[in-house]
């Protein structure tokens, strides 16, 4: 077993010269090696049952270039736990007494992430300003738990405060277990209603393969549906009131992609199952399936093809308004306001059991490249075109004509990514099939997310 | 807000002066195992009200009829796109229409009038509110089991006790959470003793017609008669007064038969001024 030393010694500028000095190692790759000894340098609160069990790997390499590959998955795993700032690593060969003939000692220098950081930042969503507040303390007890609270106060009334404790287990599938208490706000006038969700969430996080995830949640929701206005649509107002969903989902993430906001190879797979029923009085199943495409067409100009898919069985009328899909908005049907495609209801967007959408998107560079190499790679322009109806697609219905009531709109326009984790577009819309009801969007549309079609 | 609530009255004046359409739906929440003895009183003081003024409705149960009516209180009526809640704005939307139970009365009768009503809407209502919420054994016999009937667990309790907490914010402004259940039953009797002097031995409160008032009291007093508490006490108050006990079967008799169901209304007719 490797041995846990806690040297004071490192500091970043000779961590990131070491960062360096690691990819210039030019050895005999098949030279037999073992690893004799595991150092760490810079631990204060993790515990060595988790940096045992992170490096074991290590000692099953028989030649040098495994010695590598395996400190590489060693430190993405490492980095992956989220409880280290920065990880160095050191190959040097083993001397003293214990050494072997073909022996190596590999050093890790970390930094270990403060126990307790609290920040205020503001941020777009859905097309809705945000602030938040979040506090963590993180690697609480040395095995690389954290407990998180979030508070968010939105423009358009969207409140979310959250407390989510996590844990990961050190076995197979790295399994990262996490329960959250939660309280959301949000309020949707274009489908009559305001609701809130007060609830907690069991999550069991399983990673079969770094690109491939699976998510198994549990949920109790206690709901509050309440008409917006006293001009909310009648069939709204009558799910109006208290509900308990208590629903297990699964959700499958398989993300080949190089990038998740401007990719340029890859594709991504992305499937969620809800059962709500397990008590509580909302039944039903859901399935949606979100799909992406990316390919390189010449140089850097990128065909991005997306689609996503979506439908609930219900077997009563114990579902509200508020558990249908809605389909609309700069996120995924361009040209279109948010919610606003699919059944209405006295004016109000009610959604409906099944929806589909998909887009086709060419992205490049923008044109005549300024910027190039610094602030000019966070921009892309494309050009773009989206389809998807939404509604009771049931013969009965009349729903068997939802293709010649299918919505397409399509745009050019530039994007702008947000930190590496959300894309801002502004489009200008041309929205060529549509219903008169529609609320469609002609001319600029704006739109922040997270996700997009 | 201000404006939305102008246009909305207005919206409600315009629609209120078309006549009186067939299909109006009386909402409230269900009768045998859900209601309590407050909204009941609510939910048959405007059904009787509809009835003295001869105008067709459905009764529509609904769990959740509560949450659905626009001000949080049961019984609302449809009518058109308008959403009408409580006793006394729904007379006045009636009374848009031209129809009027009070029409015929002289202001000072009117003024009487009103002020009675609000006598039955404070003491009753308050006294109601009382005993089903802060009275303990009437609180977990009666009211935390029907209140939480219709939700799944643990919603049943969190709601009643969240409601409890309501109800008990709302008679402690009003000054009656502090009463003691003697306090409240005195109450109680000195309304009942006012309402049964101005009764005295006729048939309704303003002449040989009911009025507004008459239905509000028939709500009231016929609730309490018929619900069943573990302490009859509020009962056996509103029984010391023979008058008032006639008044309300002479109106069940001639608005609702023995089994509850609805009777065509005889003998009189709603004063109209069209």
């Amino acid at each position: 077993m490797g041995a846990v030393h806690a040297k004071q010694r490192g500091k970043a500028d000779i961590l990131e010269e070491r960062d360096r000095n690691e990819e210039l190692q030019d050895l005999n790759l098949k030279a037999k090696a073992r690893v004799d000894k595991v150092s760490f340098n810079g631990i204060k609160r993790t515990k060595s049952p988790l940096l045992n069990y992170a490096i074991s790997p290590l000692f099953s390499a028989k030649s040098f270039e495994e010695v590598i590959k395996t400190t590489h998955e060693v430190r993405t795993h490492l980095n992956r736990l989220g409880i280290f700032k920065k990880i160095a690593i050191d190959i040097e060969t083993s001397k003293g007494p214990e050494s072997s003939p073909y022996g190596y000692e590999v050093t890790f220098h970390v930094h270990e992430v403060d126990l307790m950081s609290v920040a205020l930042s503001t941020q777009l969503a859905n097309n809705e300003a945000l602030l938040s507040v979040r506090g963590s303390l993180t690697n609480v007890l040395g095995k690389a738990e954290g407990l998180r609270g979030e508070y968010s106060y939105g423009t358009l009334k969207t409140n979310n405060m959250a407390l989510i404790m996590s844990k990961p287990f050190l076995t197979k599938l790295e399994p990262v277990g996490s329960a959250s208490i939660f309280r959301n706000d949000s309020d949707w006038p274009v489908s009559g209603y305001r609701l809130r969700d007060t609830g907690m969430m069991l999550d069991l996080a399983l990673s079969v393969t770094s690109q491939m995830r699976h998510n198994l949640q549990y949920e109790v929701d206690w709901r509050q549906l309440y008409p917006s206005s006293k001009y909310a649509a009648f069939e709204v107002r009558e799910d109006a009131g208290h509900k308990l969903k208590s629903a297990l989902r699964h959700i499958l993430t398989l993300d080949r992609r190089d990038n998740p906001i401007f990719p340029v190879s890859g594709t991504m797979l992305k499937t969620t199952v809800e059962y709500s029923g397990l008590g509580g009085n909302i039944n039903f199943l859901k399935g949606d399936l979100a799909m992406q495409w990316n390919v390189p067409l010449i140089k850097d100009v990128i065909l991005q093809a997306g689609c996503n898919v979506g439908h609930m069985y219900k077997w009563d009328e114990s579902h509200t308004v508020a558990d249908n899909f809605f389909l609309g908005g700069p996120l995924d049907i361009r040209g279109f306001n948010f919610r606003s495609l699919g059944p209405q209801n006295d004016g109000n967007f009610v959604g409906g059991s099944t929806y589909y959408a998909a887009s086709l998107h060419i992205f490049s560079p923008l044109p005549f490249r300024p910027g190039e190499g610094g602030f000019g790679d966070y921009f892309r322009s494309h050009l773009w075109i989206n389809a998807g109806n939404c509604g009771d697609f049931t013969s009965d219905k009349g729903g068997d004509n939802h293709l010649e009531t299918i919505r397409v709109a399509a745009g050019i326009g530039i994007a702008f990514k947000l930190g590496n984790v959300a894309r801002t577009e502004i489009n200008y819309c041309f929205p060529l099939k549509f219903l008169s009801g529609d609320g469609k969007v002609s001319g600029i549309q704006f739109g922040v997310g997270m996700n997009f079609l | 807000m201000p404006s939305e609530l102008v246009v909305n009255s207005w919206n409600c004046q315009v629609t209120g002066q078309e006549p009186w359409p067939d299909d109006v739906q009386l909402y409230q929440p269900y009768e045998t195992e859900q209601i309590l003895l407050p909204d009941n009183a609510n939910c048959l003081a405007v059904q009787a009200f509809l009835k003295m003024c001869d105008l067709k409705y459905v009764v529509e149960y609904r769990t959740n009829a509560e949450e659905m009516s626009p001000s949080g209180r049961v019984p609302f009526i449809k009518c058109g796109a308008c959403l009408i809640s409580d006793f006394e704005p729904i007379t006045a939307f009636v009374g848009n229409k031209g129809i009027s139970l009070s029409a015929h009365l002289s202001e000072v009768q009117k003024a009487d009038m009103r002020a009675f009503m609000s006598l039955v809407t404070t003491v009753f209502g308050n006294a109601e509110n009382y005993i089903t919420w802060l009275d303990n054994s009437t609180y977990c016999q009666i009211t935390k089991p029907r209140y939480g009937s219709v939700h799944p667990f643990p919603l049943n309790h969190l709601l009643c006790y969240l409601k409890r907490n309501t109800v008990i914010k709302k008679l402690s402004v009003l000054g009656w959470a502090d009463k003691t259940l003697d306090k409240v039953y005195a109450e109680v009797d000195k309304g009942c003793g006012a309402l049964s002097d101005r009764l005295e031995k006729s048939k309704f409160f303003f002449g040989d017609q009911p009025t507004e008032l008459d239905a509000l009291v028939f709500g009231h007093i016929y609730t309490i008669l018929t619900t069943p508490l573990p302490n009859n006490r509020l009962a056996s108050t509103i029984r010391g007064y023979p008058n008032l006990i006639n008044h309300c079967k002479i109106i069940e008799k001639q608005l609702f038969d023995c089994y509850g169901r609805p009777r065509k209304s005889i003998g009189w007719s709603s004063t109209n001024n069209n």
